[in-house]
């Protein structure tokens, strides 16, 4: 990373400029520089170690997505009004086989009621505009909104939220032209392909609709909550029940239908989330049982879980699974590969946001 | 594996839990059954493939290997070879304790010679416990991964001891069989016709997977997406555009202590009966209607169908047959082909071959395809090179270069896999100077991921039932009929002048004067 220069915002551009007609300049006779952009990716930091973590991971983001990267750090203890802009180009190193493709990075200091009008004058033309809002949303907040106008897609971490209303997000979600993602979502997608393959085999996906008892334990509460939305809306659930709740575990009676889909009601069903908050692991436990047979995912290690398949009169299956833990990076360049609606994703939101109304 | 009801079971026809998801499915429990399981095929390649995709969760819980061959281990002898095998091979190191031990434990071995009818009997006895004990439901892959004198045998075997069982088992609730077929496949016509015909006596067509590792290489699929998933090219594609098309697979290895294999083989028998001429079905094929096994390999049979036979009497008109001399390659000397171990001292098998093909339909007519394989060549490459016509009027004649190369779409299958597209620039100065410049992509720098290795994809897709990948009876049959005739050709018109070229060079010196007949010439790889 070239050593940040200081700008006016007003120059960024020129300055953008300057810096890569010197960087040409300098690789004269040896490796051509390509400034390379496929998309805008925003990031919205509300502290300091945020925006020094998004520098971080913009590094490794380029060198998969090359994109113009804008950090906005809103400081909202800065009451000096002062706007701080700064701006650095990110290259991989070159190899014999390539040319070396930098992209670059605005980085810009707002006190809060100056940051709604920073970022559309910066954006390159006609790219997909990506934001990534770091720490608790402020959906409603003047920023946000002037965002969202703007962005196609927009990346958040529901394990970074104390407390908040899914609901707003599952609005937010309804919009036609924002398409919005979790990484909590992602963090969980393993677990998904681990249950769904349970029921792969055609002889087995009957057990889906004689489902009688559902489990799930986690230490990260709204992972819990996106699984059971997930399971809820794939397999048609309706009309949850909160029927008894005690601390941080909460059992709901649910009507699942009959074949599958949502338009038949079906028998009864207990599902019972425990959160138990901690930072370490998200999901820890899943039970899927029926009269006859058991399906259960435990995690034993913080890369691992074990799977178990008992069926009635048949030999207990056991076996280790391993669990590919992204970082922070490795989770936004997997974002950034998809501009469309989750449909899969939205519906689960949905279902979990029902849970709660 | 039967679900005790005590409700009446409404059956889902598709896994709502799948939606959304990358993996498209996981295959049904099942056990693959490897003939030949104490050879380097097992512990090199389909032991560590197997690993990889248990790795990657990839596999069915209870999904097990069964290894039958002739020496006497025991299951817990076969496990230890077996994790030898995928510590040394597997693309990912190291070895990952809690997945190895999950996976082997569903390793077993069997001890048989491949003709005791006693050896089938256990082993129909040892599936069914697996069955009981891991959920394979009867559900199960036979792979040949023994030397094709064994096939016969094991085939007549498995429908004998009443194995062979159905491709959709009992009515869709499991208890599927399906058997894969190593290369090669046949050595001419009479014996693939004679092979195919012990298969049909026990297996139905959609039970057999002959497999050609090179249709599971990720830049062999491309081959498709690129052709049928861009606007570009596709309209350019064909003898208005195109003046010819060379298709090279060349290996900077002599034969490696597999003499005696080779003498029976032969490059043409080797590499253009299978992977070459994948290739060449691959690139000439018409678009088919859908992706999947049925329509791909109707249009890739078409094309074998419309590619105009070699007559034996046309053999010195449009092939070219080397074997090498000594030389050294890349600082390595290498002994003339006949002094390798197993090799005759006057043998004339072939180490190298140069074919041209013509396909008469209406989009390749005049189109030729030359075709180039051979051992102890200066570089191990595989790739086909579309070289489109030149310009019809040359503007810039009163300049420094007043020759313009021709554009060529070179699509490299391995290594550097990738695709690079050549064309003409204009240098930076005051008068028109032109240089060939090379736009190129590089699946390495491109995904940064490891392409999954081709076996790998081609047993999951055989355990999910899908053939698109693997090779139908008449494909075999059409180019060996091709070959054959070429093959007979040879018999008629022995070599006179082997060895004819030198280890590290690329090929005979006929071949190039041969190309040049048709003023053209050989890429520099």
């Amino acid at each position: 990373m070239l050593t940040p220069q200081p700008v006016d915002v007003q120059a960024i551009e020129a300055e953008l400029t300057r810096i890569w007609t010197n960087m040409a300049e300098s690789k004269k006779g040896s490796h051509v520089v390509l400034r390379a952009c496929l998309l805008n990716l925003i990031v919205v930091a509300q502290n300091q170690q945020d925006a020094d973590e998004a520098t971080q991971v913009i590094t490794r983001i380029t060198e998969d997505h090359p994109c113009r990267a804008i950090v906005l750090f809103v400081d909202a203890e800065a009451t000096d009004g002062h706007v701080d802009a700064w701006v650095t180009a990110h290259c991989q190193m070159p190899n014999e086989k390539s040319e070396q493709v930098c992209c670059e990075q605005i980085f810009v200091r707002v006190s809060g009621f100056q940051s709604t009008g920073i970022v559309a004058p910066l954006l390159v033309a006609d790219l997909p505009v990506f934001v990534w809002w770091m720490g608790p949303l402020a959906l409603g907040s003047p920023l946000s909104e002037r965002l969202q106008s703007l962005a196609d897609r927009w990346v958040f971490d529901g394990s970074t939220f104390d407390e908040w209303d899914p609901s707003i997000l599952y609005r937010l979600s309804q919009s036609p032209s924002l398409a919005i993602s979790d990484i909590n979502w992602s963090r969980i997608t393993p677990w998904r392909e681990i249950i769904a393959q349970f029921f792969d085999p055609p002889h087995a996906r009957s057990s889906l609709t004689q489902l009688s008892r559902v489990l799930i334990e986690s230490e990260d509460s709204w992972q819990a909550w996106l699984m059971m939305g997930w399971l809820s809306s794939r397999l048609g659930w309706q009309s949850p029940k909160l029927n008894i709740q005690q601390t941080g575990t909460f059992t709901f009676h649910v009507q699942r239908a009959q074949d599958g889909d949502s338009s038949g009601h079906g028998d009864a069903l207990q599902v019972t989330v425990t959160c138990s908050p901690s930072s370490k692991h998200g999901l820890t436990r899943l039970l899927l049982q029926t009269p006859c047979a058991q399906f259960e995912i435990e995690r034993v290690a913080a890369d691992a879980v074990s799977t178990r398949i008992s069926i009635e009169g048949h030999e207990k299956l056991e076996r280790n699974v391993m669990i590919r833990n992204l970082d922070l990076a490795q989770y936004i360049c997997g974002e950034l590969e998809i501009l469309g609606h989750d449909k899969v994703f939205e519906e689960a939101l949905r279902d979990s946001v029902n849970l709660f109304l | 594996m039967t679900f005790p009801q005590e409700e009446p079971i409404m059956t889902l026809s598709t896994n709502p839990l799948r939606e959304g998801l990358r993996q498209h499915l996981t295959p049904e429990p099942c056990i693959m059954v490897i003939f030949g399981a104490t050879g380097d095929l097992t512990r090199r390649k389909l032991v560590p493939a197997l690993y990889h995709l248990a790795l990657e969760n990839l596999l069915p819980s209870g999904f097990s290997v069964l290894g039958f061959a002739r020496r006497p281990w025991s299951h817990e002898h076969f496990r230890e070879q077996m994790q030898e095998g995928v510590s040394q091979f597997s693309r990912n190191q190291p070895i990952n304790p809690k997945v190895w031990e999950s996976f082997s434990e569903g390793l077993f071995y069997l001890a048989s010679s491949f003709d005791d009818a006693d050896g089938y009997r256990n082993l129909r006895e040892a599936l069914e416990k697996i069955d009981r004990e891991r959920d394979t439901n009867g559900n199960r892959v036979f792979y040949l991964a023994t030397p094709p004198s064994a096939y016969a045998k094991i085939i007549a075997q498995i429908g004998q001891a009443g194995l062979a069982g159905t491709s959709s088992g009992r009515h869709g609730r499991g208890g599927w069989t399906r058997i894969i077929v190593e290369k090669p496949f046949g050595r001419d016509l009479v014996t693939a016709q004679e092979l195919n015909r012990q298969l049909a006596e026990v297996f139905q067509e959609d039970q057999i997977y002959r497999i050609d590792h090179y249709l599971g290489k990720e830049t062999v699929q491309n081959i498709l997406v690129f052709r049928f998933a861009n606007g570009i090219f596709e309209p350019l594609w064909n003898r208005r555009y195109i003046d010819h098309i060379q298709i090279t697979a060349s290996e900077s290895i002599g034969v490696e202590g597999r003499g005696t294999y080779y003498e029976e083989a032969g490059t043409l028998r080797d590499m253009v009966q299978n992977h070459i001429f994948q290739l060449l079905s691959l690139v000439a094929m018409e678009p088919p209607a859908a992706f999947d096994a049925t329509a791909v390999r109707d249009e890739k049979v078409k094309v074998l169908r419309a590619i105009r036979p070699i007559s034996p009497d046309e053999v010195e008109e449009y092939t070219v047959r080397g074997q090498y001399d000594a030389g050294s390659i890349s600082g390595r000397l290498l002994p003339r082909y006949r002094e390798e171990r197993g090799v005759s001292a006057d043998s004339l098998t072939e180490t190298f071959v140069a074919l041209k093909l013509v396909i008469d339909n209406w989009r390749w007519a005049g189109v030729p395809f030359y075709l180039r394989s051979g051992k102890a060549l200066p570089k191990r490459n595989t790739e086909i090179a579309i070289q489109f016509k030149s310009v019809p009027h040359m503007l810039f004649t009163n300049t420094a270069t007043s020759r313009v190369e021709p554009n060529i779409l070179a699509l490299r299958i391995q290594p550097n896999e990738g695709i690079s597209l050549k064309f003409s620039a204009k240098m930076p100065s005051p008068t028109v100077q032109m240089q060939s410049v090379n736009m190129d992509f590089g699946y390495g720098t491109s995904f940064g991921i490891d392409p999954p290795e081709a076996y790998e994809r081609l047993l999951l897709d055989c355990m999910l039932g899908d053939s698109t990948l693997f090779t139908r009876r008449d494909e075999v049959e059409t180019a060996w009929a091709l070959l054959t005739s070429i093959l007979e050709g040879w018999q008629l018109y022995p070599p006179q002048d082997f060895p004819n070229y030198e280890a590290g060079t690329w090929g005979p010196k006929a071949a190039h004067e041969w190309i040049a007949r048709d003023g053209r010439r050989w890429r520099r790889l």
